[in-house]
């Protein structure tokens, strides 16, 4: 709805909705023969900034006392406040949108339009350390809940002209910015295009947090592993640019989503690329073998306990069936009480308060182990085997990766207790088939070894020398591959 | 179309889930078999470990071991006696070791072997031995105070006294069946023996004293014909047959001089074996060089010497000789063609074997061996010279 010329009833109507708004200041200025009413919420501006901007500009231009007709008013307004963010606007629905954001509507009298200047406050924590993705070596700054503080994170990495930042409104009630990042001669544009009108066609209340977008563009879920990946971090997100990937930020939110998300990636980390290539290489490899360890481990203990005992060795096998003496259950009854033990443990570690209690965690978990082997509940191997299957699943960092290895490491346990090796066969058929056929927005999900690429092995498994790598991964960036050195403008 | 391929996926699930679902402690692990023969019955015992907590000691507790033993008519006769005994199903896999008492094995060991081979759950790996004089069973109960697989024991006895001896060897299932199979070749197997009181070594009693009260001792090879033990031989018939073989690693090797010994230790042993056809008779020439260490010096006799030096190499030498010599009349003696050389001449003139094949028990014995030895010594140890030149 159009603005009424008339300042009498605009007052009128902000007035009503004080009633039920606490937050809204109105304050009304005459300036030589006009009349002037600017509101605000307190709530969200600051009001050193209006004093700053504007309040001086007024009191300067009252004292000229040239101001003769509205329009010139307005000109003047619009001409001499020293803010440097200043729109006009024409709508009721528009002005509650810039209220809500920070901004202070000025409105004059006989005047359709409005001038809004950004007076916003602070409201957001100061950039910190990453909590979820920590490193040892490299920059420590992460991504907070501030828009623009974060769209500053990655411009001040990537100084190009060709980082193209693309925003869309999503939420009917809550209008949240979400922008697509990107840099422009790397990237597929097919793509952008198609994650760009994929948010378009958004329709939902609110948007609170990235993760409800992810929901949007990656359809189906489920038992699958994550297709996008989230992160903190401003310098793994201009990494991932620079790759030839896309990022999405989101307003209020301080994780940002990586488009396309492939399953090597959440095997690496980024300290990877700050370490030397040789120790960074063994660390690679490391986790995945801890990710073989993590997933497997539980079914084979069953299968050897209780099908296959031909492959244990002879002396472990005496020693095992000496353990087993005096225990009630089942073996996978044992296995499944120890996993469900643990994950109750990690869980509550994560949610109970540093002033509650600290040390419930790992430590608590294996002086329960203890205590259940002395009362005769389980037997000692089961707790070795749940210890090293729970620590070798925290070296991931991505919490959709780990929880996705949860239900794997349980599909596995139960194909292991119904057929034995067989069964994991089974199971490890059902799971290869499984990643090699979902993919990530158009790439396939485990690109590079998939179709396999040679020249993208240099950054996988193993990390070579950095001046070794000449080109951008083939699966993301089709045109303008060289990365180094040599000859290349645009 | 995926959904399809996950059901047909499951299909073992259904078909055929838990169908051999056993816990480790639902099974009588049997670590050695025994077979004896008793008033005409076969008899087979198991020694089945018994896998029980001790409260006492540790929880890794120690594995004490049951023989349990059934008798019948023929092989499986007996081990269904000996199943209706046992607590648990019996758990063969893990199965090390199989002793043959010489009894039986006069009277020919085919029907354990055919028992052995059908049976679905046995592995083949594992080692015979045959009894020098006992019982089978008995062997069984001497339990050993330092492994805790209980026939682990028995089997590391025989590895040692396989290289440091270089008198017993390691006979596995498989090769013992196919040198049986085979034409122009018999088998021969490693012996045991008991030395003291069995009563009171099969106790565990006996394990917690410093003095054992009864031990295993590798004894010598036995040599068969077809399937049938001929006769266990002397120990230096099995040095023989050991160099004829090519299996010798380390031997003492006694040389007399005036009234005391010089022992050679030897290190490197090989054994080439040629075969030729010359005025319608097939030689063979065994040509043995052996590398040796001095190891004990009893007289007087001065090791810087060259001359002395030699003088006790070729003693060496005249002394396998004699061992080989004997080796070579046992097998003649007896008829069964133990080193395989049937099988050479079978490899290398297939049409002249032909000829000889059915009659080759006979033909052996007027087959021509001849060897040449070579002893070189190496070194005379840490010292350089015998404690009687330095008085």
């Amino acid at each position: 709805m159009k603005i009424d010329k008339s300042l009498k009833y605009n007052e009128e109507k902000f007035n009503e909705y004080k009633k039920t708004s606490a937050d809204l200041n109105i304050r009304k200025i005459k300036i030589g023969s006009k009349e002037l009413m600017y509101i605000f919420y307190e709530s969200t501006s600051s009001d050193d900034k209006i004093s700053n901007f504007f309040m001086k500009s007024i009191s300067y231009d009252v004292k000229n006392d040239n101001v003769n007709i509205f329009s010139n008013l307005f000109k003047i307004l619009k001409n001499t406040i020293p803010n440097s963010s200043l729109k006009v606007i024409t709508t009721y629905k528009d002005v509650f949108l810039h209220l809500s954001s920070g901004f202070t509507c000025i409105f004059i009298d006989n005047f359709s339009e409005v001038i809004a200047i950004e007076t916003k406050a602070s409201l957001d924590r100061s950039i910190s350390e990453p909590t979820t993705d920590s490193i040892v070596r490299g920059p420590k700054d992460c991504f907070t809940e501030n828009y623009m503080t974060n769209l500053g994170l990655i411009r001040k990495r990537i100084k190009d002209d060709n980082l193209k930042i693309n925003e869309v409104i999503v939420g009917r009630r809550t209008n949240t910015k979400v922008s697509i990042i990107y840099l422009n001669n790397v990237v597929d544009l097919n793509k952008v295009n198609k994650i760009q009108k994929k948010l378009e066609s958004i329709d939902i209340d609110g948007i609170l947090d990235s993760s409800y977008i992810r929901e949007f563009i990656i359809k189906k879920s489920g038992i699958a592993f994550p297709r996008v990946l989230s992160t903190e971090r401003p310098d793994l997100s201009c990494q991932a640019l620079l790759n030839g990937k896309t990022i999405i930020m989101v307003e209020n939110s301080p994780f940002v989503l990586i488009i396309p998300g492939l399953f090597f990636d959440f095997l690496k980390s980024p300290e990877d690329n700050y370490e030397k290539p040789l120790n960074a290489s063994f660390t690679r490899i490391l986790r995945i073998l801890s990710f073989f360890i993590t997933i497997l481990t539980p079914a084979i203990y069953i299968t050897i306990m209780t099908y296959n005992a031909e492959i244990i060795p002879d002396k472990l096998l005496m020693s095992l069936a000496i353990q087993r003496q005096g225990v009630p259950f089942p073996s996978v009854v044992s296995v499944l009480l120890l996993l469900t033990t643990f994950e109750i443990l990690r869980e509550s570690d994560i949610r109970m308060p540093n002033l509650m209690g600290s040390s419930i965690g790992i430590v608590g978990a294996l002086v329960l182990g203890d205590a259940a082997v002395s009362a005769g509940i389980v037997s000692p191997i089961v707790v070795i085997i749940i210890a090293i299957t729970s620590v070798s699943g925290l070296l991931f960092s991505d919490i959709d990766f780990v929880d996705a290895i949860r239900w794997w490491r349980l599909l596995f346990l139960i194909g292991s207790a119904i057929i034995g090796l067989i069964g994991i066969a089974i199971v490890g058929i059902m799971f290869i088939t499984k990643l090699a056929s979902i993919e990530s927005m158009g790439v396939p999900y485990l690109s590079p070894l998939s179709p396999f690429s040679k020249r993208d092995q240099k950054d996988n498994f193993i990390r070579v020398k950095r001046d070794k790598i000449f080109k951008r991964p083939s699966y993301l960036a089709q045109k303008n591959q060289t990365k180094l050195g040599g000859n290349n403008e645009n | 179309m995926k959904i399809k391929i996950f059901l047909i996926l499951l299909i073992p699930f259904i078909l055929c889930g838990c169908y051999n679902y056993n816990e480790l402690e639902n099974l009588s692990i049997c670590t050695a078999m025994a077979f004896d023969l008793e008033d005409d019955l076969y008899k087979v015992s198991y020694l089945i470990a018994n896998a029980k907590k001790n409260e006492a000691s540790s929880e890794k507790g120690e594995a004490q071991s049951v023989i349990y033993n059934g008798m019948g008519k023929s092989i499986s006769e007996a081990v269904d006696d000996l199943i209706t005994t046992i607590p648990h199903e019996p758990y063969v896999t893990h199965l090390k070791t199989i002793i043959i008492s010489d009894e039986l094995a006069k009277k020919g060991v085919q029907n354990i072997l055919d028992f052995l081979l059908r049976y679905p759950e046995s592995r083949n790996k594992f080692a015979l031995y045959i009894t020098d004089n006992e019982k089978a069973e008995n062997t069984l109960k001497i339990l050993s105070p330092i492994e805790s697989f209980p026939s682990t024991s028995m089997l590391s006895n025989v590895k040692t006294s396989s290289i440091y001896q270089s008198k017993a060897i390691i006979v596995e299932y498989n090769d013992f069946v196919s040198i049986i199979l085979e034409d122009g070749i018999e088998p021969i197997l490693s012996s045991v023996k008991i030395l003291g009181d069995i009563e009171e070594g099969g106790k565990t009693e006996s394990l917690n004293q410093t003095y054992l009260a009864a031990t295993l001792k590798t004894s010598n090879i036995g040599i068969f014909k077809d399937d049938k033990l001929l006769k266990i031989s002397n120990n230096e018939e099995t040095i023989g047959i050991n160099f004829i073989k090519n299996k010798i690693n380390e031997l003492i090797i006694p040389i007399p001089c005036e009234d005391n010994y010089i022992i050679l230790n030897t290190e490197n042993s090989e054994t080439k074996t040629n075969l030729d056809f010359k005025d319608n008779k097939f030689n063979i020439n065994l040509d043995i060089s052996v590398k040796a260490v001095i190891n004990e010096v009893n007289c007087k006799i001065d090791l810087q010497n060259d001359e002395s030096i030699k003088k006790i190499a070729s003693d060496g030498e005249k002394i396998i000789k004699e061992y080989i010599e004997k080796a070579i009349n046992l097998a003649k003696e007896n008829k069964t063609d133990i080193f395989g050389f049937g099988r050479m001449i079978y490899k290398n003139y297939p049409k002249k074997w032909k000829d000889l094949k059915d009659n080759w028990d006979n033909e052996f014995s007027n087959l021509n061996i001849d060897s040449k030895i070579t002893v070189k010594i190496k070194g005379t140890g840490a010292l350089k010279q015998s404690l009687e030149e330095f008085k």
